[in-house]
């Protein structure tokens, strides 16, 4: 079955282009958030296997978005979208139970090894 | 015995011992100044050096360098006295540091062919002193209470790691991020019973840059005796971005001779050769061929319709992806490589001229093709020199003007998409944009009515006109007019640009955006239908967005996207191309032209990948907006486009 996914992300661009990443088949996306506060409210609607974060959003930071999330389904499997110079955020989304980080620009490839590793690691 | 083989080993290793020696030289003198020169502070950097100068010296006599082993061992021996505890005087550094300059200079002539090289009288001035400091320190006993004469055993054998297990976690040369990449691996395997501790720790991944890390890539993770191996390293084989673990145990460790450890960690840490840029730019365009052979096997497949054929296709096509990112990767060379020699450069010019300077640096962990580090390495000595010369008037100008004495000096580095920044910034008197003006038309490189049409940030541009200099005289040191003109031209030859901000009394900074690579770009590859593509530069592009009917407008025969409360002209890149009309073009990409943004329409966006950019030739070469061709990952050839020469009529 397609792994369900969520996006969220501020920048057109950069949801696109992780939608073109996942359009293969093996995922759906499910929902997209432009900001941390939807990515929340859509992550409890919609529950879905995968949540792609990026980090700096209006309203809520994907920092504490990832928090929040984190606090209502410890199982939540996040992977944060950082660029170059944001490692020490980073650390702390991983620090508060995000599964593991993609760094932009994205290649497919690596996001996709990124994306299944995580998966497998939590048996989905 | 392959001595070839051994002379090119021993010019990398002592090498990188020297410059160990001469950047902790440097940060002992620093704590010093900074009062923050306690024994827990001094006592791993004399460890360090002299562990680096006892390996100089076993490496130079297994060569039969006689020479160049006694001035080691000498140096060995006043690292020592540091080392025990007891303080040197500012001559022991000079004498340390003339020492690594005589030892690199005997390096530099055992690589033009010289054996045995002279290493001078300094091991003997050395040994003089040593004796001096050694007669002058007895009979009272040493400074601080009890100096161990051993060095204290490193953290990773104390009792609870003695029979651990050691994880050693090789992160792939090409993960980017590796300190979050290997935070990841520790917080994955710190959830497993049985975990010890990890070199370098969570801790120390999360709060500082780690510039040995950066460069070995190597996590050591320790785990009780009895802890469930197999299960960690499969864990460890999971986490993204690992290429290798290794699992050592206990026994094998014991045998590890104390004596030969010194060597053996150097040898454990990268291992490198030098090779010339020219070979990596041979090896890249033949990856270009194969990729070109590739794509046409994969046709050939095609048309065959055989099975195996085709597996055997997938798996070139695998091989050769693989290839190609590794040679982008041999590429890559981190700053740390060009700048560590920076921090001796400031303290020597500082020392010279009895200026204090407090050097930083910042991000030097970022990769740059290594074509450019090599054009950058003259240019950015120039810089802090010229900072160190002119920015600091001296230790009590700039007390009397009401600031710290100590100049603060910053290079920083920061990646912005497919750029690097560099930003070279002091906090020195700064340059006064009418005094230079004057300047400039006093020396007649300008006349006076261009001089006061300028506004005060292109009057600092001045400097790098040829032939200026704002120093009363020019130094031996650095005329800043000169070097300045130097370092415009160097930069402009790669790609980049020089910004400067200064003003009186106000610090300097110098701002370099470079490429990320000259030959190879972050391009977003566009569909503009019937197969073509054509990809344009990632710099160059602001946004992507889709084009509905609602957000076009025609307006005086020309075609506008609405781009929040803008009108952005709307051009057809197939069209403006000369190519047939695209079926559908749903997308949009907004890109700085010549005069403002200019939204290019395409079928869409099919990729974002690295391109090795080839230079075109004539006739191509002479249409502007054409920046060179490249190969695609998949095979076709498409063209660089460079939007700010685009011709948006």
């Amino acid at each position: 079955m397609a792994k369900r996914v969520l996006i969220v992300d501020d920048a057109v661009f950069m949801r696109d282009m992780i939608k073109d990443i996942f359009s293969g088949g093996d995922y759906e996306i499910v929902g997209e958030a432009v900001h941390g506060v939807e990515a929340v409210d859509k992550y409890k609607e919609l529950r879905p296997d995968l949540v792609t974060m990026d980090i700096v959003m209006p309203f809520k930071s994907g920092i504490e978005a990832t928090k929040e999330i984190l606090a209502f389904d410890d199982k939540a499997c996040i992977v944060m979208c950082s660029a170059l110079g944001q490692e020490s955020l980073v650390m702390e989304a991983i620090e508060a139970g995000a599964a593991d980080f993609i760094v932009k620009p994205f290649k497919a490839e690596d996001v996709l090894a990124v994306v299944t590793k995580v998966l497998a690691a939590r048996g989905r | 015995m392959d001595r070839d083989k051994y002379r090119r080993l021993f010019l990398d290793e002592a090498r990188e011992g020297l410059s160990q020696i001469g950047n902790e030289l440097v940060a002992v003198e620093k704590a010093q100044r900074e009062g923050v020169a306690g024994g827990e502070v001094l006592r791993p950097r004399f460890d360090a050096v002299f562990r680096s100068a006892h390996s100089l010296k076993g490496m130079g006599a297994a060569m039969g360098y006689v020479r160049f082993a006694a001035l080691a061992h000498r140096l060995e021996d006043l690292a020592d006295l540091g080392r025990q505890g007891q303080s040197l005087p500012p001559e022991a550094y000079d004498l340390l540091l003339a020492g690594v300059d005589v030892l690199e200079g005997c390096v530099a002539r055992v690589e033009a062919g010289v054996d045995d090289p002279d290493a001078g009288d300094l091991a003997d001035r050395v040994a003089t002193f040593v004796e001096g400091l050694k007669r002058s320190s007895s009979p009272s006993p040493p400074p601080t209470p009890s100096p161990p004469s051993l060095p204290s055993p490193p953290p990773s054998s104390s009792a609870a790691a003695v029979d651990a297990v050691v994880l050693r976690v090789q992160l792939a040369p090409d993960a980017s991020a590796p300190q979050v990449r290997a935070f990841v691996v520790v917080k994955t395997l710190s959830a497993l019973s049985g975990f010890v501790d990890a070199t370098p720790s969570g801790d120390a991944l999360r709060q500082k840059e780690l510039p040995e890390f950066s460069k070995s890539r190597l996590l050591e993770v320790r785990f009780a005796a009895g802890a469930n191996v197999d299960d960690a390293v499969a864990r460890a084989r999971g986490c993204q971005g690992v290429a290798d673990v290794r699992v050592e145990r206990p026994e094998h460790r014991e045998k590890e001779p104390e004596a030969a450890k010194a060597g053996a960690a150097t040898a454990e840490v990268d291992r490198t050769i030098r090779v010339r840029t020219a070979l990596l730019d041979d090896l890249i365009d033949s990856v270009g061929e194969v990729l070109l052979a590739r794509s046409r096997l994969r046709a050939l497949s095609v048309r065959l319709d055989q099975p195996e054929l085709s597996d055997l296709v997938d798996e070139v096509e695998r091989l050769t992806r693989e290839l190609h990112g590794r040679v982008v990767a041999a590429r890559m060379t981190p700053l740390s490589l060009l700048a560590e020699r920076l921090p001796r450069v400031v303290r020597d010019l500082a020392r010279q001229q009895g200026k204090s300077v407090d050097f930083s640096m910042v991000g030097m962990d970022i990769e740059l093709d290594r074509a450019i580090l090599d054009e950058l390495q003259a240019p950015l000595v120039h810089m802090v020199r010229n900072a160190v010369d002119h920015g600091h008037e001296g230790d009590d100008a700039r007390a009397a003007r009401g600031v710290a004495s100590t100049m603060r000096l910053v290079l920083r580095a920061a990646r912005d998409r497919d750029r690097v920044l560099l930003t070279l910034a002091d906090d020195g008197r700064g340059m006064d944009p009418a005094a230079l003006k004057e300047k400039a038309v006093k020396k007649g490189l300008i006349d006076k009515a261009r001089a006061d049409a300028l506004s005060d940030e292109q009057a600092l541009e001045l400097v790098c006109l040829p032939g200026f200099s704002t120093a009363e005289q020019v130094s031996q040191t650095s005329g800043r007019g000169v070097g300045m003109d130097v370092v415009k031209s160097s930069l402009e030859k790669l790609g980049g640009t020089l910004r400067l901000a200064a003003a009186p009394g106000q610090g300097t900074t110098i701002t370099l955006q470079l490429p990320l690579t000259v030959a190879i770009i972050q391009v977003l590859v566009v569909d503009i239908g019937r197969d073509a593509a054509v990809v344009l530069p990632v710099a160059r592009v602001e946004a992507a967005l889709s084009v509905e009917d609602d957000v076009v407008s025609v307006a005086a025969g020309r075609t506008f996207l609405r781009v929040g409360a803008d009108l952005v002209p709307l051009l057809d890149l197939s069209s403006l191309l000369g190519l047939p009309a695209m079926a559908s073009a749903g997308t949009a990409i907004l890109v700085r032209g010549p005069e403002g943004l200019v939204a290019l329409r395409v079928e869409k966006i099919a990729a974002q990948e690295e391109v090795v950019a080839k230079p075109l030739h004539a006739p191509l070469s002479a249409v502007p907006w054409l920046a060179g061709a490249a190969i695609l990952a998949d095979g076709r050839a498409a063209f660089i486009l460079e939007p700010t020469r685009l011709d948006a009529e």
